[in-house]
C-alpha cells in the first residue's frame, strides 16, 4: 500500500515476529561485504540519519530502524520494505552520521540485494531495472523508451496520461530526443555487464603486489 | 585550460540549454572543451540500485576515455559528477575493487584523471577576481542559489566546498552583481531520484523549497544540475496546483546567469528553452 504523503505514518517499534529462524545472522555481513567491508557495528542508533532524511515521512521504519534491522538479521522485512526505495540518495544521513557510516550507500546495497533476491516490489525498482536495460541497449539514455516501458510495466495508461501535458510541453521545448543516441559499439556495455556478473565470484588478489594473482583462473 | 567534456544524457536532451550556455561560457572564458568520444550513460542512482559493481564499471569506462585524452574531466550534471567522482575515488583507493572492475572493461581504469564540476572549475581555475568587472552585472536580481544534494555530497576526499553549507554558488552570484537570497533549503534534496516513480514525493519536496525561496524574496533560482532543474521547472505547474498557489519562479542554470552577466548574446544561452519563462524577471536587470 502506498504511504499517504499528507499523513506521515508513525510506525510501531519493529517487532521480531515468529521464531528466531526468520532471522538471518549472516545478513549484516552480506550487506557489509557488498560495500567492501563496511562495519555496521559502529551504528549506535542515535537517529541523526532519520532526523536528516527528507523522505522519512513516507517510510515505515526510516533509516535508523533499517540499520538496526540489518544488524538483527531481519533480511526479509528489510528487503521487502518500500523504505529503501523512498531513499532519494541525497547523502544527508551520510554527511551527518557521527560514526561515519555510509548510510546512503547501505540503502543502495539493500536495493540491489532486494532486486537480486527477487524481493523488490516498489515502482522505483521497476524504473531502475528498465533504466539499466535501456542504458545497455543504446549506451545512452533514451527517455521516450524508458518512460513507455516503465509505464507499461508499472503505472499503466492512466499514469502515462497524467504526465501527458508535461510530455507535450517538453516536446515543444525540444527537451525530448526523438531518436536515441547510441554509442559506437552498443554491445560493449552488455559485455561489461556479463563480465561483471561472472566476476562476482571471488577472485584471488595479491594485495602486496597490487594486482590479481597470476596464473590462476577464476 | 582544456577539459575532457562529459555532457551526460540530460545535456543532450532535456537540458540542452545547460550544454549550450556552458559551451558559450567556455568560449568566452578561454576554456577549451573536447567532448569525449563515445561516452556512455553514467547510470545515475538507478544503475547503483541494480548493481553497484556494474555502476562502478560504467563510470570506469568513461573515466578511462578521459584518461586516454590525458585531461581532467568536466561533468556539468551533478548526478553524473557524483557517480564519476565517487567511482574514481573508490577505484583509486581500493586495488581489489579496481582489479575486479577492470576485468570487465575493454580499456582498464588507470586512475589518471580528476572529475570536476563546471561551477568549481570556474571558481578555482578561472577565479572570482577575473569576474569582478563583468560587462552586464546582475544588479537588482534576487537569486536563490540551489545546490541540491550530490554536487557537494557525499563529501569528496578533498572537498571543494562544505557538504551542507556550500558557498561557491553564493559567491559566484554575488561577484556577478546579483543579490543572493539566503534560505534554509539550499542543499535540501529535490527528490529527483524518484521523479518518475514517486512524483508525489518530489512535488512535496520541491514545493517546500520553492515556497521557502519565494518567501525569502527570491525572483529566480540558480541551479547546477539538470535533474534539479527539471524537477523545479518542468514540474512547477504541478507543484503550484498541489500548493494551491502561484510561484512563477524561473529556474536558470548558473551558466545562463553567468553568460548574461558576461554580456553573451541571449540567443546563445538557451533561455527560451526554460519552461517557466525568465523574461519578466530578467527585464529588470
Amino acid at each position: 500500500m502506498e504511504p499517504d504523503a499528507r499523513q506521515p505514518h508513525v510506525p510501531a517499534l519493529p517487532v521480531i515476529e515468529g521464531t528466531v529462524s526468520e532471522l538471518d545472522p549472516q545478513f549484516k555481513d552480506e550487506v557489509a561485504a557488498h560495500l567492501g567491508g563496511l562495519d555496521l557495528a559502529y551504528c549506535f542508533q542515535c537517529g541523526v540519519c532519520s532526523g536528516s532524511c527528507p523522505t522519512v515521512a513516507w517510510m515505515e521504519y526510516g533509516p535508523r530502524r533499517i540499520m538496526h534491522m540489518v544488524r538483527l538479521g531481519m533480511a526479509d522485512k528489510v528487503l521487502r520494505s518500500h523504505d529503501i526505495w523512498f531513499c532519494v540518495s541525497c547523502y544527508s544521513c551520510t554527511a551527518r552520521c557521527p560514526q561515519g557510516i555510509e548510510i546512503a550507500d547501505v540503502m543502495a546495497s539493500l536495493r540491489s540485494l532486494a532486486i537480486a533476491k527477487g524481493l523488490a516490489k516498489d515502482r522505483e525498482a521497476t524504473f531502475s531495472r528498465v533504466f539499466v536495460e535501456v542504458l545497455e541497449r543504446y549506451g545512452r539514455m533514451y527517455e521516450p523508451e524508458l518512460l513507455l516501458r516503465y509505464y507499461a510495466a508499472e503505472a499503466g495508461l492512466a499514469g502515462l496520461l497524467r504526465q501527458a501535458g508535461l510530455g507535450l510541453t517538453m516536446l515543444r521545448k525540444g527537451k525530448i530526443a526523438l531518436r536515441p543516441e547510441r554509442i559506437e559499439n552498443t554491445g560493449e556495455l552488455g559485455e561489461i555487464s556479463v563480465r561483471i556478473s561472472e566476476g562476482s565470484r571471488p577472485e584471488p588478489f595479491d594485495y602486496a603486489q597490487d594486482r590479481p594473482v597470476e596464473g590462476e583462473e577464476r | 585550460m582544456k577539459y575532457a567534456y562529459y555532457p551526460g544524457c540530460s545535456l543532450h536532451a532535456s537540458a540542452r540549454e545547460y550544454d549550450i550556455s556552458w559551451r558559450a561560457l567556455c568560449e568566452r572564458l578561454g576554456i577549451e572543451l573536447v567532448e569525449m568520444e563515445d561516452w556512455s550513460c553514467c547510470g545515475t542512482v538507478h544503475a547503483t540500485s541494480v548493481d553497484r559493481l556494474l555502476a562502478l564499471a560504467l563510470a570506469a569506462r568513461n573515466l578511462s576515455i578521459a584518461e586516454a585524452m590525458g585531461l581532467e574531466m568536466a561533468a556539468p550534471c551533478s548526478g553524473c559528477y557524483k557517480n564519476l567522482r565517487t567511482a574514481d575515488e573508490a577505484l583509486k583507493g581500493d586495488a581489489g575493487l579496481r582489479a575486479k572492475v577492470n576485468a570487465s572493461l575493454p580499456r582498464p581504469f588507470e586512475g589518471n584523471t580528476v572529475v570536476r564540476h563546471p561551477l568549481y572549475i570556474i571558481l578555482e581555475d578561472i577565479g572570482l577576481d577575473t569576474l569582478a568587472d563583468v560587462p552586464r552585472p546582475l544588479h537588482g536580481l534576487r537569486v536563490a542559489p540551489y545546490y541540491g544534494c550530490v554536487l557537494t555530497r557525499p563529501a569528496a576526499l578533498h572537498p571543494v566546498d562544505d557538504p551542507e553549507d556550500p558557498q561557491g554558488l553564493d559567491r559566484l552570484l554575488q561577484t556577478l552583481g546579483a543579490e543572493v537570497v539566503p534560505y534554509p533549503a539550499k542543499t535540501k534534496c529535490c527528490g529527483g531520484a524518484v521523479l518518475v516513480s514517486h512524483t508525489d514525493v518530489v512535488l512535496d519536496l520541491t514545493g517546500r523549497l520553492l515556497k521557502q525561496a519565494k518567501e525569502a524574496g527570491a525572483q529566480c533560482l540558480a541551479v547546477a544540475c539538470p535533474m534539479c532543474q527539471m524537477a523545479l521547472d518542468a514540474y512547477q505547474s504541478q507543484i503550484e496546483r498541489r500548493l494551491g498557489e502561484r510561484l512563477d519562479l524561473p529556474v536558470l542554470y548558473f551558466t545562463q546567469l553567468m553568460g548574461l552577466a558576461l554580456g553573451i548574446d541571449e540567443g546563445q544561452l538557451g533561455l527560451g528553452r526554460l519552461i517557466v519563462s525568465p523574461a519578466k524577471v530578467l527585464a529588470r536587470v
